[in-house]
Parts: C-alpha cells; sequence; structure tokens
C-alpha cells in the first residue's frame, strides 16, 4: 500500500496547526525546515515579492505555539541538527546556515544552548582560529548574536566566563556586552572594561544606543541615578562621552561636576587672562 | 480562455510533453490550501503571455520551454514534495525572462517594497551599531524606532556590497503614476500591490516599508511573469496587447489589486546592491496589529 504523504493543516484563522507539526515527525520537519531555511519552502512559499524572511514563519510558529509544545520540541531538535550539521561542514556553509542562525537571534530554541555554549568557548579561546573554521569574522559574528539569545551569560550561567573573556576581544567586545548583560545596570557595571576594549571608531555609536534604550526602558531618573551611583570611577572621556550622548538625546546629563565643566571654566580663564584681563573681575563684572 | 501565446506554446509540444502538461495542470489545479488558489494560480499560466525571453513580443518559443519544464518535472516527481519542488525549480529556471521593457518609457524614480526584518536588522547594525542590532532582534527597540534612528544615522556608504535590494532575483519593483497608491497605509498599500504578505500563516509581527531609487542604477527591466511569481496567485500577468508607446498602461504589468484599491504599476529587473537606494528606507506601517 502506498504510503500517505503528510500534510500541513491549518486552523480556521488560517494559521498552521502546530498539532500537524507535531505529527509530521522529526525526519519531516528536519527536511522542511533545510528547504524553507534555504529560502525555498514547496508548502509554504515564501513571497519574493516583498522578501519575506524564511525564518519569520517560524519564529511566529515557536511564539504562537510557546516553548512547552511537543511542536516547539521537534523544531528545536530540528534546528539543533541543521547546526550540527552546519558545523561539519564549516567553513562550506550549507545553504539552511544563515537564517538558522537568523531564527536563532531571535527566539529562544532549549535543545541549542549546549551547542552555542560550546562555539562560544572556541572562539574566546582561539578567535582567529574559531574565524577561520566558521568562514570569517562576520559568519562568527553572526554565531555570537545568535548564542547572545541561546546561551546568555546569567550569573550562573556555564558561559558567563566565556562572556567575559569575548568583552576583552575588540572585535566582539560589544556583542559580549549584550550576551552578559540583561539591564542597564549590567551594562554599566562592565562598561569600563567595554570602553577599554572597543574600538574607538565604535565607541560612541554603540554608547549612544545603549544610552537611548536605557531612556526608552527604564527612564531618565533612573538611567542617571546608575550612572551617578556606578559611574563616578569611570574615566573622563567615558564621563563626557555619556554627558554628550546624554545631551543629544535631550536629557540632562550625568555627571554635572564633570571636568567638561572644569575644563571650560579653564579655557574661559585662559581666554580671559590671555587678553590682559583680570578674570576674577570680567566674570564678576559679567 | 487562454492566450494566444499560451494556445501556441501549447500546441508546439509534442504529444508525450503536451500529455505530461496536462497532468502538471490538474495536479496543480487540486492543491487544496487556505493559503493557495491553484485553480488561478493555473489560469495564470494559462493567461501567460510575456514570457518570451529574448524574442518579441508574441514569440512562444520560451513559454513553450517553461510548459516543457513544469511538466517533465512534475513526471519525475515521486512525491508531493517533489512534484512542488518541481514546479519552484522551474520557475527559477525561467525567472527574469519576460519581455524586456524599454528604459526610456519608465519614470526614473523606482519604489520596492518589502516586509523584510532582516533586512531592517541588518541597516540597524550598519546605521546605529551592534547593540542596536541587538535590541532591534529582541524587541527592545520597536520598529518605529528603529526607522526614525536610521532616518537620522542614514550614510550610505556604510552600507556593504553584501547588502541587496531583493534576497534574489528577480527584484520587483513599482513607480509613481497617473493613478493613486495609498503609500501611507500599510495594508491598503498591501491590497493595492497584491501582496499575499497578508495571507501569511502564523507569521508574528508584519511590517512594510519602502525603498526609492533611481530606474538606470538597475538594469535588465522586464514584464514579470508567472515564473517571476512562482506560487503566488495574487499575481496578474499583463493583458495580451503588445507593447505601444501611445498606451501608457501597455508598456509594463499591473498588480491585480485585493478590495477596492487601484491596481499598481508592476516591473522586474535584475537584483543589484542595496547602496542604489537615494535615502534612508521609509517605514510605510505595520500589516499586523
Amino acid at each position: 500500500m502506498k504510503k500517505k504523504e503528510f500534510k500541513l493543516t491549518f486552523r480556521d484563522d488560517g494559521t498552521i496547526d502546530p498539532e500537524c507539526i507535531e505529527q509530521a515527525g522529526l525526519r519531516w520537519v528536519k527536511t522542511w525546515l533545510a528547504r524553507r531555511l534555504s529560502g525555498d519552502d514547496p508548502f509554504l512559499p515564501l513571497d519574493k515579492r516583498v522578501d519575506e524572511d524564511p525564518d519569520a514563519l517560524v519564529v511566529g510558529l515557536l511564539r504562537d505555539a510557546g516553548l512547552a509544545h511537543p511542536a516547539s520540541s521537534l523544531v528545536s531538535k530540528a534546528i539543533l541538527s541543521l547546526l550540527d550539521q552546519s558545523a561539519k561542514r564549516a567553513p562550506d556553509m550549507p545553504p539552511f546556515f544563515s537564517n538558522t542562525l537568523r531564527l536563532c537571534q531571535q527566539v529562544r530554541i532549549p535543545d541549542t544552548s549546549t551547542w552555542f555554549t560550546g562555539q562560544l568557548a572556541q572562539i574566546a579561546k582561539a578567535p582567529v582560529h574559531a574565524e577561520k573554521q566558521w568562514g570569517g569574522v562576520e559568519r562568527t559574528k553572526e554565531i555570537i548574536y545568535a548564542a547572545a539569545v541561546q546561551s546568555p551569560g546569567l550569573p550562573s550561567a556555564a558561559s558567563k566566563k566565556t562572556w567575559q573573556a569575548l568583552l576583552k576581544i575588540p572585535r566582539y567586545t560589544t556583542l559580549a556586552l549584550a550576551g552578559l548583560c540583561r539591564s542597564f545596570e549590567d551594562q554599566v557595571a562592565h562598561m569600563k572594561t567595554w570602553w577599554r576594549t572597543c574600538p574607538a571608531e565604535e565607541r560612541l555609536l554603540e554608547l549612544n544606543q545603549m544610552l537611548f534604550t536605557a531612556i526608552k526602558t527604564d527612564g531618565e531618573q533612573t538611567v542617571l541615578a546608575i550612572l551617578k551611583s556606578s559611574g563616578a570611577s569611570f574615566p573622563t572621556d567615558l564621563k563626557e562621552a555619556i554627558n554628550r550622548a546624554l545631551r543629544e538625546s535631550g536629557s540632562r546629563i550625568a555627571f554635572s561636576d564633570s571636568v567638561e565643566e572644569k575644563y571650560s571654566r579653564e579655557a574661559l580663564w585662559g581666554a580671559i587672562t590671555g587678553a590682559g584681563q583680570r578674570a576674577e573681575y570680567v566674570l564678576i563684572a559679567a | 480562455m487562454p492566450s494566444q501565446l499560451y494556445t501556441l506554446a501549447q500546441g508546439s509540444l509534442l504529444a508525450a510533453e503536451q500529455q505530461r502538461l496536462t497532468e502538471f495542470e490538474t495536479w496543480l489545479s487540486d492543491i487544496n490550501e487556505p493559503h493557495l488558489d491553484s485553480a488561478r494560480l493555473v489560469a495564470n499560466v494559462r493567461d501567460e503571455c510575456h514570457l518570451v525571453g529574448a524574442g518579441r513580443f508574441g514569440d512562444p518559443n520560451e513559454l513553450a520551454a517553461f510548459l516543457k519544464a513544469c511538466g517533465q518535472a512534475h513526471s519525475k516527481a515521486t512525491s508531493e514534495f517533489q512534484r512542488r519542488t518541481g514546479y519552484s525549480s522551474a520557475c527559477s529556471a525561467f525567472e527574469l525572462k519576460g519581455l524586456g521593457v524599454e528604459q526610456t518609457s519608465l519614470p526614473a524614480g523606482f519604489l520596492r517594497y518589502s516586509a523584510s526584518k532582516t533586512l531592517v536588522a541588518t541597516l540597524v547594525e550598519r546605521m546605529l551599531g551592534k547593540m542596536a542590532r541587538r535590541d532591534f532582534d529582541s524587541g527592545l527597540m520597536s520598529v518605529e524606532d528603529a526607522f526614525n534612528r536610521i532616518a537620522v544615522y542614514w550614510s550610505a556608504a556604510r552600507l556593504t556590497d553584501a547588502e541587496m535590494l531583493a534576497r534574489s532575483n528577480p527584484v520587483f519593483a513599482t513607480f509613481e503614476h497617473a493613478g493613486t497608491a495609498p503609500r501611507d497605509d500599510a495594508r491598503a498599500l498591501a491590497d493595492a500591490l497584491a501582496l499575499p504578505v497578508l495571507l501569511r500563516v502564523g507569521a508574528g509581527e508584519e511590517i512594510l516599508f519602502e525603498f526609492s531609487y533611481q530606474r538606470d542604477l538597475v538594469r535588465d527591466y522586464r514584464f514579470p511573469t508567472v515564473a517571476d511569481a512562482g506560487w503566488f496567485h495574487l499575481f496578474q500577468p499583463a493583458p495580451e496587447v503588445p507593447p505601444d508607446p501611445a498606451e501608457r498602461h501597455t508598456l509594463w504589468g499591473w498588480t491585480r489589486p485585493l478590495g477596492a484599491q487601484e491596481s499598481q504599476p508592476e516591473i522586474v529587473h535584475a537584483n543589484a546592491p542595496l547602496h542604489v537606494i537615494d535615502s534612508a528606507p521609509r517605514l510605510v506601517g505595520r500589516l499586523t496589529v
């Protein structure tokens, strides 16, 4: 007798019924995901006209079903299998690899945590070797983006030390900060190391973003309080950069008695005395 | 009624090839899924009249080759998965083979609409940095904030050759025309462009954003065909009228709008690096609330 072929089934509102994924079995799900994440899904065709992201449907499915659903567990196992296949073939990459990573950058996939912890450890231990193995810095960076979601450096996590090591590698330090920190308070705790390590051309842009998000999420008052209480020992250039970024975002500055003000006072005195005037009289008169 | 081109193309096939084509079309029309109007797909294949490759208007050879490829792939398949993959592959092999559109007949500026959050994430990283991309992916930064900040920090010089207008060939584009387009209403615009993104199943929060770029910075302008549209039944083949400069509506394709929206001009062209765009992309809006 001919074996009945599996077919996706849909709920009344047109969304995929996660139950059918569960019934499909791991083999079918692996084949389907490999195909979809390669950019060609014969069952749920990708909309080329608007560049539909191959991962978007799967992200939606996982969020909709929840991590506890058996369908999510099956998808999770299939994703791990695709990551394993990619690691075996590296530096040649199967066509599904970049979208598999993209998926892992957006939603928790429980089975992949150990895989990412392992990759992260190799990158931190021998970054150049890992980059060679994965085919370049860009791809390695994508793995770290995903690791920040799947294997974050929570206080009790096995990956915490690895993230701390990555914090000292200039090209990965910002990603390490993202992997290590769950809050602005966490970021401030690591900010001195990050500031020292981050390439100069990236620092201001990244700092600007951190403050933008922090003010949006925690509010200006909380952000200023955190900076004042934990940032007192920050180097002068970092304090100045923070003040500048806060000013640009329309916020009050954090370090009101900063050297910036002292410098501008000194510059004013210098200009006045340089012009042959007695600064104390000019300033009082003014 | 099938197009004359289809009739000629189908008639040029050998008997066995015609048989395979019939089997393929029967299979295609029998697919019964909520997101796919398979009868419309078959009707589109039969209405096709601009798939002429390098030939002139009315030349059936390229369409005949496409129909042959569809039938062949179908006859070789032993599972539903392979049958569907076979049609996808036949379409891919005949992408960007619509009748060429004269460059001078097209307006100087093109518009392209995208729903790709991966592309937004890349733009966020290029313009705002790595932390911003993490914030965008995790939802800490809203789509609206992302587009506002991209516009503030926009510098085309930060884009690399790795970022493209579309993930692959062909690039679907539209442009300003004598009619109207609801360019500030994402859902209405998606209807006008007949974007099936609204019908996606199980997807999360969908957005629509707009790129504008100069016609002369891209190449290979063509009528969109069923092969370019692949599985999208909402696509509408251009009517079987030879292009006539005096009748501007005959010079390119038109969308089959949904609801009460107006049809929009539609062409395809070859993919190009994203740095052809002349300003920061504009968020049209959210497709889902």
